[in-house]
């Protein structure tokens, strides 16, 4: 009886932390409609050609950037996970290692890069050249999920589908790819909202989206209320991507599969292939981030080069961007919390509208966002305005939807029936869930955490409006070599450089994580790590697994 | 109940000594105490203005879209010189002037075209320059309305390569390159400038005439987004022309160690012409400060010969992005003279209401993004 209303308080207090954080979220919709915004505006901007022809672009590039990502992202992952590639632990992390580099920074070396070597050629700012730039950014958000969730797969399945002698083609589309489905749907929703609000890039590669309207508008025209009215239909776009994602996502699949204990699965023998698959598989990272290291390791060489860098100036913004960025990871990490634990333990269709809405903003152009929390703030609370908080708070709303994305990953490992067995032992709710649920959603949380921490460490807009006066963070700095044109490798190298070195730990940090799921050892042998893994499984040893034949007679007898 | 959790995971780090939390909370502990104490610092200068007024040292905030490091070489001089501080906002718009409502920061709007103060000051928002800061001043590049001084300038240009075309392929007019023989040959970039171009053209030839030309721009020329992307590929060779601003070619020079170190090369048109076109950067004070003496007296000193001018004359190109003194008698050593650039008259108060060119360029699909 005691526990019982405990249990029933503790869901509303969740409930209502819950519904603030979403409403925070929903703040730069507050100043949306607060300073106007007009359908007649919309319908006088929709006369002109340039405006549809944005719009359709913008779809356009959300879908071939989406299912490039998934593409790139999932063969990664089964690469990885489910081949015999060689040096798995070391590709997972090349495979992740353009979520170092911001978007805009890519973009810029590729169309330097181009111009050093090939200016006529004008690759780069082709849309299928534009797309592939972006997509190879961006797939990591695709790859680092499917990498747990291919790992999570329960053997067990495939082992009965293989059982019923079909091709093996068909065990991966109806077998591994249905259980992939989280992972892809949550990944395409980041991509695709990271599409719908990238300035930077879209504008070096020469691509006219919604957004680049939306900054058009801003900053050649001054015409902030057109911005404003163009920013309500990316909202609308964001809206139809939410429920997409939410459709390729499915119901019920990511509870099913993130048990924690599976088996590790059977790889798939490339044989001969194994080298020039690896070589192939270089290719990847090599075009997404070669790039940037290129420019920037010329840049910082040259013999021209006669800027001397201020390594203390370089070095101060360093502390401030890990600063702001440390601080937006707790604050979102702690935010998030109330919201990922309502939506995996207390599942209602407000719990899932309420958990919508935090990415509402994660899909609208950085410069509205900051333009929003500086007209709220400057009314609000006057005396934060141009101080850390106000710059924190905008990354939180921005990138509170990556922590809570990864948090319920990590929630959904430890399972209703912990609570329950702790209740059962006389442990109050918190209690069970600083013991029991916290330790195990730990490497969720950390995920979360590192993935607002790098993004917010890559991020401009907000940030050029928002910053205190006179602090610089390492992407301000690098925009400001740029003097808004083109970026300068001589003049930008140095702040590109340490904005890679920042990245590369975050980085090496996050696919640690991921990189429990790969095993080092190929074909045959079972790691120690595995080993250790399965003693301690209530199932017992289980090694012989990895050496089970496809659709061999050992499979049944294990289920 | 933040403060609350973050005491309980900080206590359940003793009972469950994992590695990875202890290294966490570790690193994020002593980072978020190291970015507090840095802003702390930062926000005692900003957020007192009664400490400014009280003594002579006021600190001014200045806001500015102006290329980041000659508003540093600037604000330094005159730090140096006054013991004034400044707090910079870099990258500043109308729009968060705007959004800033009441609580607005702004001493002085230090712009890089003419269309932000003209829009400032078109809003009521700038107080009046003094006379003789505006008498500093060469002729015709303030506002006419004396919102606005100006402190620098730059000029429209036409690039070229030319192992490409030879000088005298080059049209005479901005009119002329519409023309047949130069279809596909050259590159421009719907910039600001471009807009401001434009606005003049309506202004002074009228609409018809106008949209004729554009046409013309958007039929033959390849619309390369950005100024710096039409200078380097006009120097890569992809383009043989190339409608930019001048100083972008400047700094690019000065960055490969010289003017002849560059294949392309940089064309005024030989008589007064749209193409030529001068465009102010402004300096104005804005009506809420709270700071006027000093604000005027900054931007005099910005203005005046032996202060801002000698510096923006000759300062390296990194800093003073080759952009035009606008004194009288004072040169850019990079550049040269403003003089030299045979530009038309043009009251650069109407930019603020650049409506018209703006929906010509949107209709044609001439509009950036």
């Amino acid at each position: 009886m005691f526990s019982n209303t405990r249990v029933r308080l503790g869901p509303t207090v969740t409930a209502t932390a819950a519904v603030a954080v979403g409403l925070f979220s929903l703040l730069p919709l507050l100043y949306l409609l607060a300073t106007g915004v007009s359908w007649h505006d919309i319908r006088r901007q929709l006369r002109y050609p340039g405006v549809g022809a944005a719009i359709w672009q913008t779809v356009e590039l959300t879908v071939v950037i989406s299912t490039v990502s998934v593409l790139v992202g999932v063969g990664a992952a089964l690469l990885v996970v489910r081949t015999t590639l060689p040096y798995p632990k070391l590709f997972t992390v090349l495979f992740a290692l353009p979520l170092a580099v911001p978007g805009f920074v890519s973009a810029y070396a590729a169309y330097s890069t181009e111009l050093v070597y090939a200016p006529r050629l004008g690759l780069a700012t082709s849309f299928w050249g534009a797309s592939m730039v972006m997509a190879l950014t961006l797939y990591p958000y695709v790859f680092l999920p499917s990498v747990i969730a291919l790992r999570a797969v329960d053997p067990a399945h495939e082992e009965v589908a293989a059982s019923l002698r079909p091709w093996r083609a068909t065990i991966l589309w109806r077998v591994v790819l249905p259980a992939l489905r989280p992972a892809i749907g949550g990944g395409v929703l980041i991509v695709a909202l990271h599409v719908l609000a990238e300035f930077g890039a879209m504008d070096q590669l020469g691509r006219s989206t919604l957004t680049t309207k939306v900054m058009g508008e801003m900053l050649d025209y001054g015409d902030y209320r057109s911005a404003r009215s163009l920013s309500l239909l990316l909202m609308g776009l964001s809206i139809i991507v939410l429920l997409v994602t939410r459709w390729l996502t499915g119901r019920g699949h990511a509870t099913d599969l993130a048990r924690g204990t599976a088996r590790p699965p059977r790889r798939w023998d490339l044989g001969p292939l194994r080298i020039p698959v690896a070589a192939l598989a270089l290719v990847v990272p090599g075009i997404a981030v070669g790039p940037t290291l290129f420019m920037t390791v010329r840049g910082l060489t040259t013999p021209e080069r006669h800027i001397d860098v201020d390594w203390a100036q370089v070095g101060s913004a360093l502390t401030t961007t890990l600063g702001y960025a440390v601080a937006a990871a707790l604050v979102a990490s702690v935010l998030a919390l109330p919201v990922s634990w309502w939506i995996t333990r207390r599942p209602s269709t407000l719990a899932t509208l309420t958990e919508r809405c935090i990415w509402a903003a994660h899909a609208l152009p950085s410069a509205i966002l900051g333009l929003a929390l500086v007209y709220l703030a400057t009314r609000a609370v006057p005396d934060l305005y141009k101080t850390p908080s106000v710059l924190v708070a905008s990354y939180v709303i921005l990138f509170l939807p990556l922590a809570v994305a990864n948090q319920r990953v990590g929630l959904t490992v430890t399972r209703r029936a912990y609570d329950d067995v702790a209740a059962s032992l006389g442990a109050r709710p918190l209690r069970a869930f600083l013991r029991i649920n916290l330790p195990l959603a730990i490497p969720g949380f950390l995920a979360g955490a590192l993935l607002v921490g790098l993004d917010a460490s890559k991020e401009l807009n907000t940030t050029l409006m928002l910053i205190p006066y006179n602090a610089q963070t390492l992407s301000s700095q690098l925009w400001a070599t740029t003097n808004g044109e083109s970026l300068d490798f001589t003049a930008a190298s140095p702040y590109a450089a340490m904005l890679v070195l920042l990245g590369l730990p975050m980085v090496l940090m996050l696919t640690r994580h991921t990189l429990r799921h790969i095993e080092t050892t190929p074909a045959g042998a079972v790691p120690r790590s595995i080993v250790r893994q399965q003693e301690s499984d209530a199932g017992g040893p289980r090694a012989a697994h990895e050496h089970v034949p496809h659709g061999g007679a050992g499979t049944t007898a294990d289920l | 109940m933040v403060i609350a959790l973050n005491r309980k995971v900080g206590r359940m780090k003793t009972k469950y000594p994992r590695r990875t939390m202890t290294a966490a909370v570790a690193t994020i502990l002593g980072v978020t105490l190291a970015a507090c104490g840095g802003s702390g610092g930062s926000t005692a200068d900003g957020s007192d203005p009664a400490a400014g007024s009280a003594t002579d040292t006021a600190t001014l905030t200045v806001y500015t879209d102006q290329h980041a490091d000659l508003i540093k070489g600037l604000t330094d001089a005159y730090t140096a010189e006054t013991g004034v501080e400044f707090n910079i906002q870099n990258d500043a718009t109308v729009g968060q002037i705007e959004a800033e409502g009441g609580a607005g920061k702004a001493d002085v709007f230090l712009s890089e075209d003419p269309t932000p103060v003209a829009q400032l000051g078109a809003a009521g928002l700038l107080a009046p320059v003094d006379q003789t800061t505006l008498d500093q001043v060469r002729p015709g590049l303030s506002s006419p309305k004396g919102l606005w001084a100006a402190y620098a300038a730059r000029s429209r240009v036409l690039y070229y390569n030319p192992t490409v075309i030879s000088q005298d392929q080059l049209p005479k007019t901005l009119a002329e390159i519409v023309e047949p023989q130069y279809a596909g040959k050259f590159a421009w970039a719907p910039s600001g400038a471009f807009v401001a171009t434009t606005q003049y053209l309506i202004a002074t030839q009228g609409e018809a005439k106008t949209t004729t030309f554009l046409e013309g721009i958007k039929a033959n020329g390849v619309n390369e987004q950005k100024n710096g992307n039409v200078r380097d590929t006009v120097e890569a060779g992809k383009h043989a022309m190339g409608l930019s601003n001048h100083y972008y070619w400047w700094v690019l020079a000065g960055q490969k160690g010289g003017p002849d170190k560059l294949v392309s090369k940089i064309y005024h048109f030989p008589a007064e012409d749209a193409g030529n076109l001068v465009l102010s950067s402004g300096a104005g004070v804005l009506k809420a400060s709270t700071h006027q003496a000093e604000a005027q007296k900054f931007i005099a000193w910005v203005t005046s010969k032996d202060g801002g001018q000698k510096l923006i004359a000759d300062a390296p190109a990194e800093v003073s992005e080759a952009q035009y003194p606008v004194a009288p008698g004072v040169a850019s050593s990079i550049a040269g003279d403003l003089s030299e650039v045979k530009s038309p008259a043009f009251d650069m108060d109407e930019l603020a209401d650049s409506s018209q060119a703006e929906d010509l360029l949107k209709q044609l699909g001439l509009s950036k993004g």
